[in-house]
């Protein structure tokens, strides 16, 4: 485990290639516009963006989405990886680029790539996930999809000038093959 | 069960959610080249129509392998349709 900065998944429409430091503008970008304003505070300037990304361990999988044939839309991360526990978080995933993205399933297919290389490259058996409380749309798409929800942590985030919840979220890897897998194939193989 | 009005329900949450304007209206695209709606959305109007659905006493799984071959999610319509197909 551990080549986060080297690692590429290609998929049908998207493809999750490494972040670099030159996506510092881009990504502060998204993290600022009115879809970003449920996620955890992130960065406010370049500077903060680019040392953000800096401090990020090389075990982290930090990944642009991309609009085959490479028009980045959003990012998406797998971050605390544990080799013993055998579990990491999803964390980060946001669409940056809606107009981009519009009829494309590419928050499926970008799930669906960091699930099959989670669990089949990397031999996970648990990927969990923390969703602020208000971001009720996140957390039924990942219901959908098959995560569960395994509890709340009270007021951990302060988001949207109010304390929020964190909904923390949990997929198997046996839940993952049984529920989650087939309906993602589903969306992203009917899209066109 | 009025099925048409529980796809129309998952579009207006949808627009709500993100602050949209697609119209409720049989012949809308809901997935594909011409739809205005991404898989975020396509999984809000699906699980709002599964959840009315089950309120009714049927529990359908509409991302399925069946899917797939039928794409019943094109528009409006088709997935009114494809759903009815599911109910018998």
């Amino acid at each position: 485990m551990g080549d986060g900065a080297m690692t590429t998944l290609t998929g049908k429409y998207v493809r999750l290639r490494p972040m670099t430091a030159d996506d510092a503008e881009m990504c502060l970008r998204w993290r600022q516009s009115p879809r970003a304003v449920l996620l955890q505070r992130g960065a406010q300037t370049i500077e903060e963006q680019r040392e953000w990304f800096e401090r990020q361990s090389a075990a982290d999988y930090n990944w642009i989405i991309e609009v085959l044939p490479g028009t980045p839309v959003g990012m998406l991360g797998l971050q605390d990886i544990s080799p013993q526990h055998l579990h990491a978080e999803s964390s980060h995933f946001l669409i940056g680029e809606e107009e981009a993205t519009k009829g494309l399933p590419v928050g499926a297919e970008a799930m669906y790539l960091l699930y099959e290389f989670a669990f089949l490259k990397l031999g996970l058996h648990r990927v969990w996930g923390r969703v602020a409380s208000d971001n009720v749309q996140m957390v039924r798409w990942h219901q959908y999809i098959g995560k569960v929800v395994e509890g709340t942590l009270k007021e951990h985030f302060f988001i949207n000038g109010h304390w929020q919840d964190a909904c923390v979220m949990g997929m198997l890897a046996e839940r993952y093959f049984a529920v989650a897998r087939p309906k993602l194939q589903s969306l992203v193989r009917s899209a066109r | 069960v009025n099925i048409l009005e529980f796809i129309y329900e998952g579009i207006r949450l949808n627009n709500q959610e993100r602050d949209l304007a697609i119209p409720c209206e049989p012949e809308t695209p809901l997935y594909g080249p011409e739809a205005d709606v991404d898989s975020l959305g396509l999984v809000t109007i699906l699980a709002q129509v599964e959840m009315r659905l089950a309120e009714h006493g049927h529990n359908v799984n509409l991302a399925d392998d069946g899917a797939v071959e039928e794409v019943p999610w094109r528009t409006v319509t088709t997935l009114r349709e494809y759903i009815e197909r599911r109910l018998g």
